[in-house]
């Protein structure tokens, strides 16, 4: 099974700052890519919490209007 | 015969400023014939005539643009506080509508990195490249600031003039520049697919929580784009609170727009002959257009790629709103899908593609900030 704590701590998305060349580069793309997704990732849970949370809020508040 | 003498002299001497000066016109007439991105265009078209006129000394130490640039420029504020403006102008209501559209916005900020590994290819520094790919994020600040921090404006003002010229070029060419690639990797029948938009309310809860938890989440992640992300969220909260109205106000309007003829007139500093006309500026404007397009391919196809699971379908042309030049990429898109069925309305989808766009892009400045700042010690 793949472990991807080993593969982020043998520092395999850190780029060469001595010698930054195509390969490094490529290393960027894929940590910045998979960085971005996993952030987006996130925001998507928390408005999907959010709306749903708030959604709960109207349905209660209806409920003791009535 | 001492006239021609002299005029041979001045032509001598002067020839790279003549060329700026037709620089600086082409720049004014596509700002006020073509209306591409006139606030921006006009200001750097007119500062470059203006820096390159024989004697001018207003760029130089002590100068006025010398000075707004130290200003502004150099210690980021302009473009920062102009964040503040465009955050507040903000509607991120489509986007928490229908969140997955995030997605789209995440994937379109794939030219950023794809052009740094081609200006790695052209032998460009890492810092350099690094500036030079973020004019992929389609977003004028978010280039000013990764730019400047990363030592270009000191190091290579000309390189840092064609880097802003590009971003704000490009991001008035996106409809010339997405349409034909778009056309070239969809198929009719992918352009023809047709996507409901089913109006939500979203409670104001969560329009406030919103612009507070990105901060936090991209400020944990990628603490060098914290300035931008934090001042964007700022000025978006400030809409959103519903108690800061004249606030709000104030920043979408007077405040963007005075920050905004600061920045134009004195990006002016870095359009001096000298720095800007050589070979790189050149190379910098390919990248530029390599960074849009493939902006454009990696949002298309990762909607291409969401298609081959997803019960309904998506209309791959929203992939290319997810670039970050709000709102002339959702007009785009938008536009095609009524020209291939006029019963097909893709704007909503579009401009919450185009809106998380913006996020994304600063959180991608924000990550190239974090890995490229140690290149500079």
């Amino acid at each position: 099974m793949l472990n991807v704590s080993t593969i982020l701590k043998s520092g395999f998305f850190t780029p060469s700052i001595e010698n930054f060349g195509f390969i490094d580069s490529l290393k960027v793309m894929l940590r910045g890519m998979l960085s971005i997704f996993v952030v987006t990732a996130v925001l998507i849970l928390l408005v999907v919490i959010l709306n749903k949370y708030s959604r709960k809020k109207k349905e209660k508040s209806g409920e003791n209007s009535k | 015969m001492p006239v021609i003498n002299v005029a041979w002299q001045f032509i001598q001497d002067n020839w790279m400023n003549a060329i700026m000066w037709i620089i600086g016109g082409v720049l004014i007439y596509l700002a006020i014939k073509k209306d591409m991105e006139p606030t921006l265009l006009l200001p750097i078209g007119f500062g470059a005539i203006l820096v390159n006129l024989p004697g001018s000394t207003i760029a130089d130490p002590g100068g006025i643009i010398d000075l707004l640039y130290n200003a502004g420029i150099a210690n980021e504020f302009f473009p920062l506080v102009l964040f503040i403006g465009i955050g507040a102008m903000i509607d991120f209501g489509p986007v928490l509508t229908d969140p997955k559209l995030m997605l789209f916005g995440a994937a379109a900020q794939f030219g950023i990195f794809f052009t740094l590994s081609m200006a790695t290819l052209c032998g460009f520094s890492p810092t350099e490249a690094a500036s030079i790919a973020i004019i992929g994020a389609a977003d004028g600040p978010t280039s000013i600031v990764v730019a400047n921090h990363l030592g270009i404006s000191a190091n290579n003002p000309g390189l840092f003039g064609a880097i802003v010229v590009a971003a704000y070029s490009y991001m008035a060419l996106v409809p010339i520049v997405q349409r034909p690639v778009i056309k070239l990797i969809t198929t009719k029948k992918e352009r023809l697919i047709r996507m409901e938009y089913h109006q939500k309310d979203v409670s104001k809860t969560t329009r406030i929580l919103f612009p507070i938890a990105i901060t936090a989440v991209v400020g944990f992640v990628a603490p060098g784009g914290l300035p931008l992300i934090g001042f964007l969220m700022f000025g978006n909260l400030i809409r959103e609170c519903g108690v800061l109205n004249s606030l709000s106000e104030t920043a979408q309007k007077v405040l963007a727009n005075l920050i905004t003829i600061f920045l134009g007139i004195s990006i002016a500093k870095t359009m001096k002959a000298e720095s800007f006309l050589q070979a790189q500026t050149l190379i910098v404007l390919g990248l530029g257009l390599v960074a849009f397009i493939f902006d454009t391919v990696g949002g298309v196809f990762f909607a291409k790629f969401i298609n081959l699971f997803a019960k309904k379908k998506v209309n791959p042309m929203i992939g290319a709103a997810g670039i970050s030049a709000f709102p002339m990429s959702a007009r785009v898109v938008h536009k095609m899908g009524q020209e291939e069925d006029n019963q097909n309305f893709l704007l909503m989808h579009a401009i919450g593609a185009n809106v998380s766009g913006q996020i994304a892009s600063v959180v991608a400045g924000g990550l190239i900030l974090s890995i490229f700042s140690a290149f500079l010690s």
